[in-house]
């Protein structure tokens, strides 16, 4: 069960939570193992069911056994000047009612001081942020994706309930095991459609362009949930020679064929009862797709050379980085297969320029798997030998940081990789022709140079521990990237010219998609992007340019959230 | 994002230190339906430096810190409708303290109108 921990000058949000949010345990001052509904101390005035201040927080989450999955910080704080952050208050006003003002802004501000403070020391842990509409967010936390600003102007506490367990969703559900889900629509649809097709007993067709990553979600996410109790038997097409293919997925009697020394298995009777992946289903010939489909159609196979048939009825998952349909026209693929596999129940993998927005978390998310990685564990070890951490060095503690390198921010025990949010931009823009596996690539490269850098410097061991911090510089961004083409992207964006009689025009990349509404949206999506950028994030601006009316911010930015388009993500591009 | 208008700042304040605090166990049972338990309107409300404080006296903290320009707003009437809140609050009296979203949006339109 998910543990949080809540920082609030008030105990109203953490009972809230206790009442409202059962499916969560609570991490509380008192560390009882109870909750505090039913526990006999709230009666009394318990005072330690919630951190209060950031000295509070700090030593609860100091002492806690492991970090909590989560916190939800206030952001007005109602404390007395000596328990507010900074605890350095020379640079506040002498005179009276000038420092009364301060200290009131200290106060309302409060939880983002606290903020920086667990930033600092826990890098990675995700905070849902209660936030009063109107607060002057520091830009660099709006941009922040372990952070989640959930909009505290509303009086009733389902409603704040609501707010709070949609934000946990938010940030708790990005990931799941290996896969990294994301944030974004497509991947929520995708998700959403491999919950139920991976229970069907039908085939099911995986498409998306090449390195979208279909073959790690039928082994990682259709395979396991499908229920099947046989094994898994993944198969790419395009690597077989044609004249073996027979063979290799029918199976073949000894003497069918010059070098079938024995009577051998073919990949759908290995998969009987267990899920059997194809990938490029589109490289099959029709004669071989002929009898794929009779396989499909009768749940048997009979090998080559052979005569008996015998049981094969594996779950099939097809995987392509063609379009079927226009094969289907162009009669290079059979109608009857592409019927087979279900054209109505097909999943897209969307590519990573369809989930821009998904690019930062994925990145964190792939930079720390490779410096967990095996094929990186030489370097580490080396670069550890040579550079030691202040503390112990544990694999967990490691973080990205998207911001200058500091020492102040990097962690005692563990790697912090830093990318500039200059960066970030180039490689959020970047149009990832090689979708998720270039990205993986791209990380596992910039680690690489980062650590060699460090490794290959001139001098002795140091002997004094240091924080290891990998900084990616921008340079070395760039020419991972190939010089930069990404960027071409936000020039045109933010070149939109300006409206005239004829409207404005730009360049819209249509993914292939799967219905005209996606197609709609798409457009609708890159188009309010887009003028976000030309109008410099001015809702009222664009209302009056999208509607013709004055006052329409409050509409566009319902729109905007209607379309997936937050002004957070929005103002980090 | 840009700083909010004083005016609009302190109306927010106003909302967040005592409307929003006073009102939420009433819109809750409201919303819930069902008869008001003894003591659940109550609310404990803290100062700007986390002391208890009543209503009443935290309206008039709140009424100091108001900009010069909002002098002409009717603060004896929101100042009545805090005190019949915050009786009703004590007699478990559900519309009595639900009236005080009604003033509180009469002195938002007052603000509103001085801005």
């Amino acid at each position: 069960m998910p543990r949080i921990l809540v920082i609030d000058d008030r105990d109203q949000t953490v009972e809230l939570c206790h009442r409202q949010l059962t499916q969560f345990d609570y991490l509380t001052r008192c560390d009882r193992k109870i909750p505090c509904q039913v526990c006999e101390e709230r009666e009394r005035g318990c005072t330690l069911k919630c951190a209060h201040d950031f000295r509070e927080a700090d030593e609860v989450l100091g002492r806690a056994e492991a970090l909590p999955d989560l916190v939800i910080l206030d952001l007005h704080f109602a404390l007395p000047e000596a328990r507010l952050l900074p605890e350095d208050k020379s640079e506040l006003p002498k005179e009276a009612h000038a420092r009364r003002t301060a200290v009131e802004g200290l106060r309302r501000r409060q939880g983002l001081y606290i903020l920086d403070r667990l930033r600092q020391a826990w890098p990675s842990l995700p905070v849902v942020m209660l936030t009063t509409t109107g607060a002057d967010l520091d830009p660099s936390r709006v941009g922040d994706r372990l952070v989640y600003f959930c909009e505290n102007e509303i009086v009733d506490s389902r409603s704040l309930a609501a707010e709070i367990r949609r934000a946990l969703a938010t940030v708790s559900n990005a990931q799941d095991g290996p896969v990294f889900w994301g944030k974004s629509s497509a991947m929520l649809e995708l998700r959403r459609s491999i919950d139920v097709l991976a229970r069907s007993p039908l085939p099911v067709l995986v498409e998306g362009e090449t390195g979208t990553g279909k073959s790690f979600i039928a082994e990682h996410v259709i395979h396991p949930r499908s229920g099947a109790k046989g094994p898994l038997v993944v198969t790419d097409l395009s690597t077989i020679p044609a004249a073996l293919l027979p063979a290799h997925l029918f199976g073949a009697r000894r003497g069918a064929y010059t070098g079938a020394v024995e009577d051998h298995a073919g990949v759908f009777e290995h998969a009987h009862g267990g899920t059997l992946f194809l990938d490029e289903i589109a490289n099959l010939d029709l004669d071989l797709q002929r009898q794929l489909l009779l396989v499909l159609e009768r749940g048997q196979v009979t090998r080559l050379g052979d005569n008996r048939s015998r049981p094969a009825a594996p779950k099939l998952v097809a995987a392509t980085n063609q379009d079927l349909e226009a094969l289907v026209r162009a009669g290079r693929f059979r109608s009857d297969l592409f019927m087979r596999l279900d054209p109505s129940t097909r999943l897209h993998v969307p590519a990573l320029r369809e989930r821009r927005e998904d690019i930062p978390e994925l990145l964190r998310f792939l930079l720390l798997e490779a410096l967990r990685s095996e094929g990186l564990r030489p370097l580490v070890r080396q670069f550890l030998a040579r550079f030691p951490t202040p503390r112990d060095f544990r694999d967990e503690a490691s973080a990205v940081e998207f911001s200058r390198p500091t020492a102040r921010a990097a962690a005692p025990d563990g790697f912090t990789v830093f990318l500039s949010r200059i960066a970030l931009r180039r490689l959020s823009d970047h149009d990832w022709p090689g979708n998720l596996r270039e990205l993986r690539l791209f990380a596992v490269n910039a680690l690489v140079h980062a650590l060699v850098a460090h490794l290959d410097t001139p001098g002795g061991t140091p002997t004094a521990r240091a924080p290891a911090i990998l900084d990616l510089s921008d340079a070395q961004v760039d020419r991972l990237l190939g010089g930069g083409a990404g960027r071409a992207r936000v020039l045109k964006a933010s070149r939109l010219p300006a409206a005239g009689d004829r409207g404005r025009r730009l360049e819209i990349d249509i993914p292939r998609a799967a219905s005209f509404a996606r197609i709609s949206s798409e457009v609708e999506r890159q188009y309010l992007r887009a003028l976000f950028v030309a109008t410099d994030g001015n809702l009222d601006r664009m209302g009056q340019e999208l509607l013709g009316q004055k006052g329409a911010a409050r509409k566009v930015h319902l729109r905007l959230n209607q379309l997936g388009l937050r002004l957070r993500e929005l103002k980090g591009t | 994002m840009a700083a909010a208008r004083p005016e609009q700042a302190w109306l927010d304040q106003v909302r967040h230190d005592l409307v929003k605090r006073l009102l939420w166990p009433a819109r809750d049972r409201r919303d819930l339906g069902g008869a008001v338990a003894p003591g659940e309107l109550r609310v404990a409300l803290i100062d700007l430096e986390g002391q208890p404080i009543t209503a009443v006296a935290l309206w008039e903290s709140l009424v100091a810190l108001a900009p010069r320009s909002l002098s002409a707003i009717p603060r004896q009437v929101f100042a009545r409708a805090v005190t019949a809140a915050e009786q009703g609050a004590a007699d478990d009296d559900l519309d009595k303290v639900l009236a005080l979203e009604s003033a509180f949006e009469a002195l938002a339109r007052a603000v509103k109108g001085e801005m």
